[in-house]
């Protein structure tokens, strides 16, 4: 520890304890007494307090004559320097950061269903998109089987799936499958849903032979889709259903009138729809009604007859 | 206006984080921190007091430590929330309670106007001996102040969103 002596009162005080003011030194004592006299108008800016470099700045560790090394321009101990270079972190923070990241990993596991629902989600509406329809939809399935308490995403492959029971004819097993959505369907999908039921519902009601629902749904598809020859013709389809069951001849005229609207709307020039009006034609001429399947197989060529509609 | 005070309590997690990616990257430069205050009712609300940093590649990663700490950290708990949340729409309390902390620290990310007079004044010392990356830090150092007064605009708010919700969408969306 160094000395140095007050200008003041000549005393000797370790110069860690003295400061200098004006450029003289002066122990603690004297420095108050000199600052009380001057009031509230004493100037304090240049008084700075001494540094012994044998005493450390931060903890007063007397080196004896030795000197610490400096740390920041002060004299410091090997104790506090190896402190502050090593400063710890406090413990509050470390278990802090210990739980939270273990909260993440938590939810992060917790939410991994919802994460591999979306990734197939997405990776399904590509396939869609590149035309990969049955591998789309089993990824679209299998996001919503992941979820089921997020009935949205369900709507799409339930509605394709209902989409592909219907052209295999298994409309019953659509329309169960449609239910399931109902409530859910966003606006961009409504009218693509609300088609798919109404082909349900014809295909069942023509399969179990009620024909009056049959009338009645095509009349609701032909009424969503006035300008489609398809939906038209599906009106047709059911008068002459109609015709052939009950041989009322105003049905078959029905069934003339809108296969004549039919013709003059948009896709009547398709294969399907000439394949349709070929068995609507047959319905018609021999008061038969068979599935398409059947038609297909008796008719490969379509229905040759004299009679026109 | 919301105070900054205000602010910085409601996203006091921040700047903790904030203050400790400072502390980090002290401890990793081997720079002796004199005094350390992770969070206060104040301004700043946090300061971490260290010795100069003897170059200045330590100082540079001293003052924007917590941008890069801080943005790795709202990724990380904003991750987990990100799909049940956002694309899901579940209202799951741990998903909620994650997103605000995430965001929390992500706002805190850009280094303080202060971080950036340090770093201004280490880079103008380091740039006359042709130190390339302290050339590179005055547009950084820019880019700090016009951020911090971005911030008036909840700039570091929409940061946070943005690497915090904006990030793990576009992975989703154009990586996975």
């Amino acid at each position: 520890m160094q000395e140095t002596s007050c200008v003041a009162c000549q005393a000797q005080v370790p110069k860690s304890q003295a400061f200098t003011a004006a450029g003289q030194t002066f122990c603690a004592d004297c420095l108050e007494k000199m600052l009380a006299g001057q009031g509230k108008n004493a100037a304090t800016d240049g008084i700075s307090r001494m540094v012994d470099p044998t005493v450390c700045v931060h903890c007063a560790a007397d080196n004896g004559a030795a000197e610490w090394s400096q740390l920041a321009g002060l004299p410091t101990c090997d104790k506090c320097t190896d402190f502050f270079r090593n400063r710890p972190f406090p413990n509050w923070l470390k278990i802090s950061a210990a739980v939270f990241l273990l909260v993440a990993v938590v939810a992060f596991v917790h939410n991994w269903r919802f994460f591999s629902a979306y990734v197939e989600y997405l990776r399904g509406l590509r396939a869609l998109e590149q035309e990969h329809v049955e591998a789309g939809i089993d990824l679209l399935d299998s996001a919503a089987k992941r979820v089921p308490e997020v009935p949205d995403l369900a709507v799409l492959p339930n509605l394709l799936n209902a989409q592909r029971l219907i052209a295999e004819d298994k409309n019953e097993e659509a329309l169960k499958l449609l239910a399931q959505s109902r409530s859910h369907i966003p606006d961009s999908l409504r009218p693509a849903y609300q088609n798919a039921e109404y082909g349900a519902q014809m295909g069942a009601a023509f399969n179990r032979g009620d024909y009056d629902a049959f009338l009645a749904a095509a009349k609701s598809f032909a009424e969503a889709n006035p300008n489609e020859s398809a939906a038209i013709g599906s009106v047709a389809s059911a008068y002459a259903c109609k015709y052939a069951t009950t041989g009322d001849p105003a049905f078959r005229t029905q069934c003339q009138e809108q296969m004549e609207l039919a013709r003059s709307l948009e896709g009547a020039d398709s294969e399907v729809f000439r394949e349709y009006e070929s068995r609507i034609q047959h319905r018609l001429d021999t008061k038969e009604i068979i599935t398409r399947e059947e038609f297909v197989k008796r008719f490969p060529n379509g229905w040759k007859a004299d009679d026109k509609l | 206006m919301i105070p900054g005070e205000i602010i910085a309590l409601l996203t006091f997690p921040g700047v903790i984080v904030h203050e400790a990616a400072h502390m980090l990257f002290c401890k990793l430069g081997r720079v002796a921190v004199f005094d350390v205050c992770f969070f206060r009712w104040g301004n700043p609300a946090g300061y971490v007091v260290h010795e100069e940093p003897k170059s200045f590649q330590t100082a540079f990663l001293i003052s924007v430590g917590p941008f890069i700490v801080n943005s790795l950290v709202c990724i990380l708990l904003c991750f987990p929330a990100f799909v049940p949340v956002r694309i899901f729409e579940r209202q799951d309390p741990l998903s909620y309670f994650l997103l605000w902390l995430g965001l929390s620290i992500g706002m805190h990310a850009f280094p303080s106007t202060q971080d950036a007079k340090v770093l201004l004044h280490h880079a103008k010392i380091a740039a006359a001996r042709y130190n390339p990356l302290a050339i590179v830090s005055f547009p950084l150092v820019a880019l700090i102040f016009i951020a911090n007064i971005g911030s008036f605009f909840w700039l570091d708010l929409m940061y946070g969103f943005a690497i915090g919700l904006g990030l793990p969408e576009f992975v989703f969306n154009h990586v996975l």
